[in-house]
Formats: C-alpha cells, sequence, structure tokens
C-alpha cells in the first residue's frame, strides 16, 4: 500500500515534463554550415498527393512539407557552373592567368623592339657626351630635356632588366639550380647556380654595350615559352576543376528522436525503397513508423516498470538501492569517519597559541604569520568537511530510505553522489597542503622557541608538544589513509553513474540507430558531373509520418577524395499532415482503475487507494488530427492556435497488471494534445472479470525525454 | 670627367678632399654616380661589372670607389645603410639624376650585371624629390 500523496505525485510528474518539453521544443537553429550560392542553384517544389504544386524556398528553414508529397529538386546547371568557376581555387588561377597572359604580350613586343632600344640608348648617350663636350654651357632647359630623354631611355632599360631577370631566372631553374639567397648579402647560396647566372649575365651585358641582343634573344623567347606554357597549364587546371565539379544531392527522414534515415532520390543514389517494393502502410501509418513504435513501446514498458518498480518496497530495484546504501555506508562513511576523527584531534588552538607566544616574545614575523594562516586554512578545511560529512551522512539515510516515488529522485541523488568524490578530493588535498606546511614550519619554530628566555620558553615547549601529539602526528598518520582515496573515489564514481543510467534501463540512446551517420560518403551516391545535372525526386508517401523532418544536403564536390565539399547546403522542413491526418505513437499511461481503485469515504473518510491507483503501464496510440490551412487565404485566425495545441481523437491498447504477473490487454479513446505528447482517456481491461475500466494519463515518452533533456536530445546532424 | 673615380684614401695627402671630390661627380648635371665602398669580398668583381656598365653609357653614368670608408661623413654612410631596410649590409649606392641616394645595394647584388644596370636604371629615372627607388 502506498498512500495516496505518492498517485498525486505521479501525475504531477506529468505537468512537470511537459512544461519541460514545452520549454525546449524549440526548432532547431538553422544549420550553420549552409553555402547561399549553392541554395539558390537549387529550385525546390512540392507536389502534394491531390497534384497540387508549392514551390519552395531553398534557402527557407522548417518550412512544411506534406507526409504524403513528392519533392522534386532542380539544379540550374548554368547557375552551378557559375559557382564552380566562382571557387576560390578557380578565381586564384584565372586571376594568375590573365597576368601571365598581358606579360606575354608585353614580352613578345620586346623581341621586336630590341634593337630600337639599343639605338635610342646610344642616341641619348651620344647627346648627353655631346652637351659635356660643349663645355657644360648648355641652358638649363637643354638639361632638362636631356634629363628626360635619359629617363625614358632607362624607363625601358629597367622593364626590359626585370623581363631579363625573370628569363633567366626561369631558365636557371630549368635547369635544375636553385635560386636561394642569403638573406643579408643577396649571395646565391649554391655556386653552380653563381656560375651559371655570372656567365649569362656576362654575356648578356658585355662590358661597355647596353646589352647583348642575340643573348636578349634567346632568353626572352625562353621568356614566351614558359609563359605559353604556364597559361596553357592554368587554362587546363581552371577547365578540369570545371569538369571535375560534382553535385551530390541527399535526403535524410528525422524522427522525433533525432533517428535519421536516407530516403532515395531519384538520379542521385542507387537505393531502393523497401527493396524495390513500393512501401507499405497500415491504417494510414507508414511500415518504417509502426518498427519504430515497436521499439519505443519497448522503452516505454521499460519505463513503465521502473516507475512501478520505485513505488514497490519489495521490486528488485529497491533492494538493489538499499544495497548500494550498504555498501557505500561501508566504504564511503569509514573513510569520511575517520578522516573526522583525524581532524577533530588537529590542536588548532595550541597552533593559535603558540604564534602568540613567538610573536610577543620577538620571534621573526614571517613565522608567526604562516603559524595563523594554517590556523586559518586548517579552519576552513574543517569548515568544508564537516558540510560535506553532514550532506554525505543525510544521502546515506535517503539511499536506504523507502521515500523514492518517482525518477526524479533517482536522477537527483545520482547528481548528489556524483558530487561527493571531486568534493572530497579537494579537502583531501586541501590537508595534505596543511601537513606539508606544518612539516616545513617545524624546524622554524624549534629555532624561534630555542631563542626564547627560560620561563617563556617552557610554556612554548609544552605548546610545541601539543601540536607535536594532536597536529603534526595526526596528520602524519592521517596521510597514509589517503592512498585509499582513490579506491573511494571510483566507487563513487561508477555508483553514481549506475544510479544515473545503467541500472534502470534508461539508456535511451541506445536505442537510436546510428544508421547513416557519414552517409555523404556512402557508396550508393551518385555523384553527378555539373554538365550533366538532373533533376532529383523523392517520395514522402507512406514513409514519412507528421511530427517529422526531412532534411536535403546539396554538395558541390571536387573529383579529388578526401577534400572537403567546395559548397554545401543543408536545408531542413517539417514533415506535417495536411487536414485529416493519423499518427502512431507509444505512450506511458498512468492507469487508475475504476471500482477499486475509487476513491471510497466511509463515514465521510476517504479510503486510500490501493496499489493500482495510477499505476504505470506501456501503450500504443492511433490518433487522428486535424490541421487547418495556415498559407492559404481562407484560413481562418484560428489555425495558428489550433496547429499548435494540435489535438487528436483516437484509440489506445495497453499492456497492464491490474491482477497478476500476467500481462492484460486494455483498450481505450484518447484525447491528445501537443503532437501527442499529453493524452488523457478512459478504457476497459479486457484481461479482468470485475472493476474492468480505468481512467489514465499518458506522455509520449520519447519526446519528453528527448525535449527535456532526459534522452537522447533531438538534433539537428 | 673620368667615368671611373677612386677616392683617396686616409693615408693619402688629400684625403681631406674626398667628400669634396665625391660631391662635386654627384652634382654634375644629367649623370648618375655609381659609389662602391670599402672592401667587400668579390669587390674586384663589383668594381669590373660597375665599370662595364658605365662604359654602355658613358655620358651618364660614373663610377665611384671609396676604398677607405673613414675618408667618408659618418652622415653618408648613415644614409647608405639606411637606403635598404633591415639590417642587409649595403656596399653600393647609385645617387640618381636628382642628386640623392635612388637605389642601393648588397654585396651579393653589386656582383650581378643585371642587379647592377637595374640601378643604374633607376638612378636615371629619379625626377627632382622622388629620392629612393
Amino acid at each position: 500500500m502506498i498512500p495516496s500523496s505518492r498517485a498525486r505525485r505521479l501525475v504531477l510528474l506529468l505537468p512537470l515534463l511537459t512544461i519541460a518539453a514545452c520549454r525546449t521544443v524549440s526548432p532547431p537553429s538553422p544549420p550553420d554550415q549552409s553555402d547561399t550560392g549553392l541554395a539558390q542553384t537549387l529550385s525546390v517544389e512540392e507536389r502534394t498527393h491531390d497534384g497540387e504544386q508549392n514551390a519552395i524556398d531553398s534557402q527557407r528553414h522548417l518550412g512544411p512539407l506534406d507526409y504524403r508529397s513528392r519533392v522534386r529538386i532542380d539544379p540550374d546547371r548554368e547557375k552551378l557552373r557559375q559557382l564552380a568557376a566562382g571557387s576560390t581555387q578557380s578565381d586564384a588561377i584565372a586571376a594568375e592567368s590573365d597576368q601571365e597572359a598581358q606579360e606575354l604580350v608585353e614580352t613578345r613586343r620586346l623581341i621586336d623592339s630590341l634593337q630600337d632600344y639599343v639605338r635610342l640608348s646610344r642616341r641619348v648617350d651620344a647627346d648627353v657626351q655631346a652637351m659635356r663636350s660643349q663645355g657644360l654651357e648648355a641652358s638649363r632647359r637643354e638639361i632638362e630635356a636631356l634629363k628626360d630623354a635619359v629617363r625614358q631611355r632607362a624607363e625601358v632599360t629597367e622593364r626590359l632588366i626585370r623581363v631579363l631577370s625573370s628569363a633567366l631566372e626561369d631558365y636557371a631553374r630549368s635547369e635544375g639550380l636553385r635560386l636561394d639567397t642569403d638573406p643579408e648579402t643577396g649571395d646565391f647560396l649554391n655556386s653552380a647556380t653563381e656560375e651559371f647566372i655570372f656567365d649569362f649575365e656576362d654575356r648578356l651585358l658585355p662590358d661597355g654595350e647596353p646589352l647583348s641582343i642575340a643573348v636578349a634573344t634567346e632568353l626572352i623567347e625562353f621568356r614566351v615559352q614558359t609563359l605559353e606554357k604556364r597559361i596553357a597549364r592554368d587554362r587546363e587546371a581552371i577547365e578540369s576543376g570545371r569538369d571535375a565539379h560534382r553535385l551530390k544531392l541527399l535526403a535524410y527522414l528525422v524522427n522525433s528522436a533525432g533517428e535519421r534515415s536516407r530516403l532515395h532520390i531519384e538520379n542521385y543514389d542507387t537505393l531502393e525503397t523497401g527493396g524495390g517494393n513500393a512501401p507499405k502502410s497500415l491504417l494510414g501509418i507508414p511500415e518504417k513508423r509502426w518498427e519504430e513504435v515497436q521499439r519505443r513501446f519497448a522503452l516505454s514498458a521499460d519505463w513503465a516498470r521502473f516507475l512501478n518498480d520505485l513505488r514497490d518496497d519489495d521490486s528488485d530495484l529497491r533492494k538493489r538501492l538499499r544495497d548500494f546504501s550498504r555498501e557505500l555506508r561501508t566504504k564511503l562513511g569509514d573513510f569520511v569517519r575517520s578522516l573526522g576523527d583525524r581532524l577533530e584531534e588537529f590542536a588548532v588552538a595550541d597552533l593559535d597559541e603558540l604564534a602568540t607566544v613567538l610573536e610577543d616574545n620577538g620571534a621573526g614575523a614571517d613565522l608567526v604569520t604562516r603559524l595563523r594562516d594554517l590556523a586559518t586554512r586548517f579552519r576552513s578545511v574543517k569548515g568544508n568537511f564537516d558540510t560535506l560529512r553532514t550532506e554525505v551522512e543525510t544521502l546515506l539515510d535517503d539511499l536506504g530510505n523507502d521515500r523514492l516515488t518517482d525518477p526524479s529522485q533517482v536522477f537527483a541523488l545520482a547528481k548528489r553522489v556524483g558530487t561527493i568524490p571531486t568534493r572530497l578530493g579537494t579537502v583531501v588535498e586541501e590537508i595534505r597542503g596543511v601537513a606539508r606546511e606544518l612539516a616545513t614550519v617545524e624546524a622554524l619554530i624549534d629555532t624561534a622557541i630555542e631563542g626564547l628566555t627560560p620561563a617563556v620558553k617552557s610554556v612554548a615547549q609544552t605548546l610545541r608538544a601539543n601540536l607535536q601529539d594532536l597536529a603534526i602526528d595526526a596528520l602524519r598518520e592521517a596521510v597514509p589513509m589517503f592512498d585509499d582515496y582513490p579506491a573511494v573515489s571510483n566507487f563513487v564514481t561508477s555508483l553514481g553513474q549506475e544510479l544515473a543510467a545503467g541500472g534502470f534501463t534508461l539508456g535511451l540512446s541506445e536505442n537510436v540507430e546510428k544508421e547513416d551517420i557519414g552517409a555523404e560518403l556512402a557508396d550508393d551516391v551518385i555523384e553527378r558531373p555539373i554538365d550533366e545535372v538532373l533533376p532529383g525526386a523523392f517520395n514522402l508517401d507512406r514513409l514519412a509520418s507528421p511530427g517529422e523532418r526531412v532534411e536535403i544536403v546539396a554538395q558541390l564536390v571536387s573529383g579529388e577524395e578526401g577534400k572537403p565539399p567546395l559548397a554545401e547546403h543543408r536545408q531542413t522542413l517539417e514533415v506535417i499532415g495536411r487536414g485529416l491526418y493519423p499518427t502512431l505513437d507509444s505512450h506511458v499511461i498512468f492507469a487508475n482503475r475504476q471500482g477499486r481503485g475509487r476513491r471510497r469515504f466511509v463515514n465521510g473518510t476517504p479510503v486510500p487507494r490501493d496499489d493500482e491507483s495510477f499505476q504505470a503501464a506501456p501503450g500504443v496510440s492511433w490518433t487522428l488530427h486535424y490541421r487547418k490551412e495556415e498559407e492559404t487565404r481562407e484560413s481562418d485566425g484560428w489555425a495558428p492556435f489550433w496547429n499548435g495545441l494540435d489535438p487528436g481523437l483516437g484509440l489506445n491498447v495497453a499492456a497492464l497488471n491490474f491482477d497478476d504477473d500476467a500481462v492484460e490487454i486494455g483498450v481505450g479513446a484518447h484525447l491528445t494534445i501537443l503532437g501527442d505528447l499529453l493524452q488523457v482517456g478512459y478504457g476497459w481491461n479486457l484481461s479482468v472479470g470485475e472493476d474492468q475500466d480505468y481512467f489514465f494519463v499518458g506522455i509520449g515518452l520519447v519526446e519528453a525525454l528527448n525535449v527535456s533533456g532526459l534522452g537522447n536530445v533531438q538534433k539537428t546532424p | 670627367m673620368a667615368i671611373f673615380t677612386v677616392l683617396p684614401t686616409k693615408s693619402d695627402p688629400n684625403a681631406g678632399d674626398s667628400m669634396a671630390i665625391l660631391r662635386s661627380l654627384i652634382a654634375e648635371p644629367v649623370s648618375v654616380v655609381y659609389l662602391i665602398v670599402g672592401k667587400p669580398r668579390g669587390i674586384e668583381r663589383m668594381l669590373e661589372i660597375a665599370i662595364g656598365r658605365a662604359e654602355a653609357f658613358p655620358g651618364t653614368r660614373r663610377v665611384v670607389y671609396a676604398p677607405d670608408t673613414s675618408v667618408l661623413d659618418a652622415s653618408l654612410l648613415d644614409e647608405m645603410q639606411d637606403a635598404l631596410p633591415g639590417s642587409a649590409k649595403v656596399v653600393s649606392v647609385v645617387y640618381g639624376l636628382e642628386d640623392t641616394i635612388a637605389a642601393a645595394l648588397r654585396s651579393g647584388d653589386a656582383k650581378r650585371r643585371l642587379q647592377v644596370e637595374l640601378a643604374f636604371a633607376i638612378g636615371e629615372q629619379q625626377d627632382d624629390e622622388e629620392g629612393l627607388t
């Protein structure tokens, strides 16, 4: 028998979970890896089961998509080409290629102008020499005109020299020579290079000559050839880069537990839906959803058993908790008690008094300060430890008592146990620090005492002896005990973990299939060269259910293996039902048997309910919903509220346990709200002879656990 | 004026004229002066190249060699060193058409004809207060 307040607490748990759920049911934030450029190359269109066509903005996150629709994704070939050509790598190559093409034109011109250059150079110089031979009688204007002529010639010289330098460096490199120089002196580090360059330059610029036209021509022609080769190579790289760019399209169906499964996209993968057969459905529910609800039902059954066990003093769960309590009391309790005993003995008063005596008799201020600091530190350690000891003792009591009636208490206990090792570790470290410091100051204390007058010395020696007995020796004995601490800490940590999950089959995440993680790399994905892209399409009919999400992934990839995508776009759409549609889900229901479980009054006094009141049980619910149109002109103002509340009416089948250990089948009718998160209904236990009917409230366990953070939190991958 | 001038050393009787000689060469109209200082490694090649490039345009180019830097003003040596960023040692500079330093070379550069030719060309483009190129 349990008091009726426990039943009330169980019912109270529902709204709490609901609040947690509603608080956290917010759409996932838009993916941050999306590339708007790639999004703009895609047209997405929904074709509903009744033939209506709706364009979907490829950049809109969480737009609605009917669960029976077909979705077509049309990539724009020309935009994709532009995007591929505009990728960083191609841009850089193209810019470099343009620069080289310009240089090539100018370099070719230089060959034809070499003769003119030499002729012009000599003429200008002759003019200057003529001026000098006239005894510098030239006017200022003539001098400025000569300077201008020299400048023009020098400008050509500089351009020419720079081209010849580049050509010579290319030439040296083509000979396999390294051109590294000493940054301080500019000397070539390689003597062969120096010899090659010096020799070439000596021939190119002979003494007394503007330059050798033959050698210059040779070099410039070499430069022209080099540039031509580079330009051809760049063009090839750009072209091959464009050819190599490929488009990948993938689509996933993501259910409310965050499980992802691939959807077949025509022309973009070799997946076959349902082994080549059309997907099946029953009562308007896809086959896949039936399988998923089967798994959820098993989870709901675990939870129902867990909740019922918590209420049953004789359950294995409660026995295990009591065992835990005993073991913890032995290991942690003993350690804490012996540590506490050591700390109690510590002679902090003697420490203070000794500091005062030494201070009054002229001992060093440093020693006195250190002794006082030690006393303060010890008081702080002791305070922390006392608080911790009280908490540990309360925890030990709580673990073994019979007050556990709902999961939140177990989680709270686990949390409390989990904090102990760290806090205890801090205390242990603090005590070790005090012990080390005491050992350091021992000799200083003795020296200070030796310097005191005989009368004071005897007082100080007494205090010193007390300190030795009570503090120093006590700590010395305590320190080896700390060696046991890691074992205690490990034990407490693993107990906390077991309490939190392992012992109670709450490992929801274990039920989540990890399929399709990294499916972007799967072999069945077809990468289409951008000149061969085709429209992709996928069907949701008989595969998706309202409340799920569809994630479309588009990637522009290069031909090279192992390279990250050049651009990626992810779009998540919300699967909805339009008009009337059915859902299927598993709930944990709390069934209150009418008759024996009904509250009775004897002479005006309520009779306590028995164990069967609000008994937890797993159930499966088939529910009809109606979604009002929000996006059309005809939609009324209530549509958003109605769709947000998302009420439903349906049938429930539950695995009850009213009379004995055998499974009993209950059927009922129910109302749900908030997308089947909360449920209330009335049912009949078909397996018992009397008091068959029951009232129940239920909760969509997976959704509630996920959104409240207790389970596998839904996430946008 | 000769294409190549060697400035007196400290032991020469006319050592004190070194700066005046240099300044008069720099001030010569429509001329650029390639000044080499000290005795860095490869000085022979440096001089050979400098003179060879000056002979290609004897109307405008002059080469001055100061084997003994102590005859030069400290400010001039500082100015030479400042003509290149960083700690690289400057061994030669070109005074351009407007009589200020237009280019500076390290010892390795001064041994390469293309670099010396480039330095001369830069000096020959100097315009008014354009300064160092």
